[in-house]
């Protein structure tokens, strides 16, 4: 059966989505060789760090309802 | 002579136990106050036997053994405790919110100890002196003003032959009437007066900030304001050698860096607050402070130089959002120049309060609306946070003076002046009886405002803010305003809760009956077809479930200590309060759209949150990893630290499965270390993996 361009489906797009922020670092990883102990460590150090924003909650609520644990 | 000072009260008479048990009613009383700290000092410079009373820590104190407060009961209780150790001189501090209680307090302390002298300071008692003599019997004498110098006058003539019309400042008896002596001349060397009495009190105890006196006196002369009478309106500054030697002491028998540095106006004149800031400086303390300030009493050069020398924090007394009411009240600031200086403030990393007060009689529905775009645009400065109060005439003052034959008592009570929620009945009696004597329970008629109306506005922005700030910058800036916005919340609220009476109301918008309430109602409305607002309703959506499905257990076993070394059948928890959400949003790319007034730019990617605690009252939200997300997910109590493994190594595909291990170990470090978690042990006898064999995989 010919080949109809028009009839075929859509390509999908494959890989990974830009990824922002403490998102952006990936361990590894190429699979195909080692991953360093640096590579590791940094990804791990971007995993750990957390970003305040400045949105602040009221707790009012929040700590009546969570002393109870 | 023995002498036992008693400060007012400020934390009393609360209806709620909640509220008497709230991170702000715990801070109201552990803020020292510095007139009788002053006052001990002088007194135990001259060797006599001085005690502090701490009527706030009395009435905690009293809460937790009884349970309930009952405000008649509490004054007969507080009048034991404070005779406990006899004295010939209890003196009592008074401000307006708490005067009927500090002279419930006074009749039971003269009644238990009717030889002894009882002598009334403080700001309120010295406006309203020879009205306090003329009805109440059991006060002896009132000390008007400054008192450092006249006190030790006044216990000399105690001790000899009680010549009372040598003290300066004065109000006693003379027969039947109450005489007042001249007014004192001002201390106008503060450097002369010895630090306070901290030693005395147990105010600095624990406590990560204290208080410090800066100077004394206002030069301004706002309708509204009593400091003038007390402080007058000479401007005096304590020389910054002096300040700095009382903070090096606070911070070698406290371990307090952080300070709040008290003057009705400090910035006055530049000059002095620059060398201030210089001195602060060259000193190379890296001590913090807080001050207040007037708008047009500061710029943006002054507040580099103030930011460098630690200030973390500006009062703004900013009062009303039109220019007609600002000259009707006298303080003739430039609201203009005002929202310039509040978000300078904010560039230079320093927080400020934007104080606004309505009520007064000749405001319109124009007017607060002037006044509401202000505490709108300090509300889209993070560090700002602005306050709506209800007026309150104080006694003596210009505005008083001119509606003195017009005010009303009603329930909906002002909160200008620090008034606890609910007055107790014998106050009430007092209040009623002496209108003159405790003006301040009083309103004065707006003709031009609906009292309930403006009393529930109060309430919604109070709350509002506390629970919506974005939302609600967010729907003024996208809306006709604010007020408009809350009038339309208003007939909806009504038409749901038709029942609710002013008292009511306060509750009401501090349950979460009101956070579902408004967020239902933004939800349907107009507003939340908008993309910003569906992302910040999403936002509270996420943080309820989130809440919801909080079902941490305790695990059997003891906590380990930080740091220690993990069994693989440690039990990690969440600690309190750390709750894990994920969004479709970034909060703070709108947030920071928000605060410039633009529109956000969307973003796809998912995002996860924390919550972390910064006070006993509030949350920062923090943005996570997703590995920390889901680590923190998996320490619901009921996971041993293998098991978490196990799981959390399931979930990161994109880490070659000899690692994995080793990140999950380190994972669970970093939480720790966050104070995202505690560990429990349940089983001793377990091996690696631990952290140790974990960093050396």
């Amino acid at each position: 059966m010919p080949n109809n361009p028009k009839k075929s489906a859509p390509k999908k797009k494959t890989g990974r989505k830009r990824a922002e922020g403490i998102h952006a670092i990936r361990v590894p990883l190429k699979r195909s060789r080692k991953t360093t102990r640096q590579e590791v460590e940094l990804a791990i150090k971007k995993r750990l760090a957390s970003e305040p924003t400045d949105v602040l909650q009221d707790d009012d609520t929040l700590v009546i309802v969570i002393e109870r644990f | 002579m023995s002498v036992c000072l008693v400060t007012a009260s400020t934390v009393a008479e609360f209806a709620d136990p909640a509220e008497i048990r709230s991170e702000s009613v715990s801070n109201a009383a552990r803020n020292p106050q510095l007139g009788i700290l002053s006052l001990a000092a002088v007194l135990e410079a001259r060797g006599e036997s001085v005690r502090i009373m701490d009527l706030n820590r009395v009435y905690l104190d009293y809460f937790e053994s009884h349970s309930t407060v009952d405000g008649s009961e509490f004054a007969e209780s507080a009048a034991h405790i404070v005779t406990v150790d006899d004295a010939d001189i209890y003196g009592f501090s008074s401000i307006c919110s708490s005067y009927p209680l500090t002279l419930r307090i006074a009749r039971a302390v003269k009644a238990l100890r009717p030889q002894a002298t009882i002598v009334l300071g403080g700001p309120q008692a010295s406006v309203v002196d020879l009205q306090t003599l003329s009805v109440f019997p059991f006060i002896d004498l009132i000390l008007r003003g400054e008192a450092e110098q006249t006190l030790a006058l006044l216990l000399d003539q105690l001790r000899g032959d009680r010549q009372l019309e040598k003290v300066p400042g004065l109000s006693y008896r003379v027969g039947a009437g109450p005489h007042r002596n001249p007014n004192a001349a001002l201390i106008n060397d503060l450097n002369s007066i010895p630090s306070p009495a901290y030693h005395l009190s147990q105010y600095l105890q624990g406590s990560k900030r204290a208080s410090l006196e800066l100077g004394r006196g206002c030069p301004f002369s706002c309708t509204f304001c009593s400091t003038n009478d007390f402080f007058r309106r000479k401007f005096r500054l304590r020389s910054p050698e002096r300040v700095l030697r009382d903070m090096r002491s606070i911070a070698a028998n406290y371990a307090i860096r952080d300070f709040e540095l008290v003057h009705d106006m400090f910035t006055v004149d530049r000059k002095r607050v620059a060398a201030f800031c210089e001195a602060m400086i060259a000193s190379g303390e890296g001590f913090t402070w807080s001050c207040s300030a007037r708008t047009d009493c500061i710029d943006e050069e002054l507040l580099e130089v103030m930011a460098k020398a630690g200030c973390r924090g500006i009062f703004y007394g900013v009062e009303v959002g039109s220019q007609k009411m600002q000259k009707v009240i006298d303080k003739h600031l430039n609201t203009a120049r005002a929202h310039e200086i509040i978000d300078a403030t904010e560039r230079r990393g320093i927080g400020s309060t934007v104080s606004l007060i309505s009520g007064f009689p000749e405001e319109t529905w124009d007017d607060v609306r002037r006044s509401m775009d202000f505490f709108m645009h300090s509300a889209r400065c993070p560090k700002s946070h602005p306050q709506l109060n209800l007026l309150a005439p104080l006694a003596e003052t210009p505005l008083l003076t001119k509606h003195r034959d017009e005010l009303i008592l009603e329930e909906l009570c002002s909160c200008v002046s620090h008034q606890a929620r609910r007055q107790d009945r014998a106050d009430v009696e007092m209040i009623v009886a002496y209108p003159e004597i405790f003006p301040n329970f009083y309103v004065i008629p707006t003709p031009h405002l609906e009292r309930d109306r403006l009393f529930e506005l109060r309430e919604f922005t109070l709350m509002g803010l506390a629970r919506f700030r974005w939302m609600l910058v967010a729907i003024h800036q996208s809306t006709s305003g604010i007020l408009d916005f809350f009038n339309t919340w208003r007939e909806h609220r009504l038409r749901i809760r038709p029942a609710l009476v002013p008292s009511d109301l306060r509750q009401y918008y501090r349950t979460d009956d009101f956070r579902t309430d408004f967020a239902d109602f933004v939800r349907t409305g107009k507003m939340g077809r908008t993309s910003t607002m569906r992302a910040l309703l999403d936002y509270e959506d996420a943080l309820r479930r989130s809440l919801a499905a909080d079902t941490r257990t305790v695990p059997a076993g003891d906590l380990l200590p930080p740091g220690a070394a993990l069994d693989p059948n440690d039990i990690p928890v969440r600690r309190n309060r750390i709750l894990v959400f994920e969004l479709g949003c970034d909060i703070q790319r709108i947030v920071d759209a928000l605060k410039l007034q633009k529109k956000p730019v969307q973003s796809r990617v998912r995002h996860f949150y924390v919550t972390r605690p910064v006070s006993a009252a509030s949350s920062r939200i923090d943005r996570i990893s997703d590995w920390m997300a889901n680590l923190l997910r998996l320490c619901d109590g009921r996971c041993s630290v293998k098991e978490i493994v196990r799981q959390l190594s399931a979930r990161l595909p994109e880490v070659q499965k000899s690692l994995r291990e080793y990140v999950c170990m380190r994972l669970l470090q970093g939480a720790e270390n966050e104070q995202f978690i505690v560990v429990y042990r349940t089983a001793r006898d377990s091996v690696a993996p631990n952290r140790r064999a974990a960093s050396e995989a």
